[in-house]
């Protein structure tokens, strides 16, 4: 998978390539990961539309797993301090703590990378 | 200061799988190559990090307070204007630096031409860069929010945080003032 575009990446590379390493890096540990790339690209998809401004919609039915876990996406998008103890129940039905604990770093990371894009992007470019 | 209770049961965690596991090793890299850079002076970066804090509710990044920052004149007055930082005292680079940490955190994708103007005004390039990184750098603890595991190092008082050479957080000793 890849974290960042082409022009962020661009980017990156001339003012922070550290950053830009470690990025691909990470995008290498999620491919490589136990969760489930499917759900990856979902919850990747879901915050480059909905970061952008624009209404996301699955392009497929969705899961419970998967529809659980956009819920969850939202709201950690949203505002995190706000997340309930019942939206990460939502997470607990379908996985065990070590997927839980995962999935949510991995959703740290496909979301801020998104945010990390746009304004670069809206500022820089 | 910690209501909260855990959402996941981290006596069923396996060390090496998720806590220590690749994952985790991988962001920790990511982090530490973010605190590596230096083109933001340590105050503005503290008051950056403490922002994200404040948005993400980060029990354990508040309890912290690092000590460069401390070494180059930060202290709690400082801490304390953060939520209404336009109206403070503090620089234009400071603010700037500010309006790019809420417009990173609140709206990324609707950078307007006057924020975007006011931001560079007073940061160059390698500054936004480095400060866009740090957000993200300095919000890795949402993950640990969301399942509020996220409890502070002391609900007595600071504790110290240094970086070693390599970017790698220190837990030091508490703070007294």
């Amino acid at each position: 998978m890849q974290l960042v575009n082409s022009e962020t990446r661009s980017t990156l590379t001339q003012r922070h390539p550290e950053a830009l390493a470690e990025l691909d890096r990470l995008a290498d540990t999620l491919d490589a990961s136990s969760l489930d790339p499917a759900l990856l690209d979902l919850c990747q998809s879901y915050f480059a539309t909905s970061l952008s401004g624009a209404t996301w919609s699955p392009e497929r039915e969705l899961t419970e797993l998967e529809s659980d876990c956009i819920k969850v996406c939202e709201q950690f998008m949203v505002s995190v301090a706000s997340m309930t103890d019942e939206q990460m129940a939502l997470l607990s039905r379908h996985l065990g703590a070590d997927d839980v604990y995962n999935l949510m770093y991995a959703i740290y990371v496909l979301e801020m990378s998104e945010r990390l894009g746009l304004v670069l992007k809206g500022v820089l470019q | 200061m910690s209501a909260h209770q855990p959402r996941i049961q981290t006596d069923l965690l396996t060390p090496g799988v998720s806590a220590g596991g690749e994952l985790e090793s991988a962001i920790a890299a990511f982090a530490a190559a973010a605190v590596r850079a230096n083109r933001v002076d340590p105050i503005t970066t503290e008051l950056v990090r403490l922002r994200c804090a404040q948005y993400h509710d980060c029990r354990l990044c508040g309890s912290f307070r690092v000590q460069a920052a401390l070494d180059a004149g930060f202290d709690e007055d400082m801490q304390k204007k953060i939520g209404n930082y336009e109206a403070s005292d503090f620089s234009d680079q400071t603010k700037a630096a500010l309006r790019l940490t809420d417009a990173m955190i609140m709206n990324p994708g609707n950078i307007d031409p006057v924020l975007r103007a006011s931001i560079r005004e007073h940061l160059d390039d390698e500054q936004i860069v480095e400060i866009c990184v740090d957000v993200m750098k300095w919000s890795q603890q949402k993950s640990l929010v969301a399942t509020r595991i996220e409890a502070p190092a002391s609900e007595e008082h600071l504790t110290q945080l240094i970086f070693d050479d390599n970017g790698d957080p220190v837990f030091g000793g508490p703070l007294t003032s």
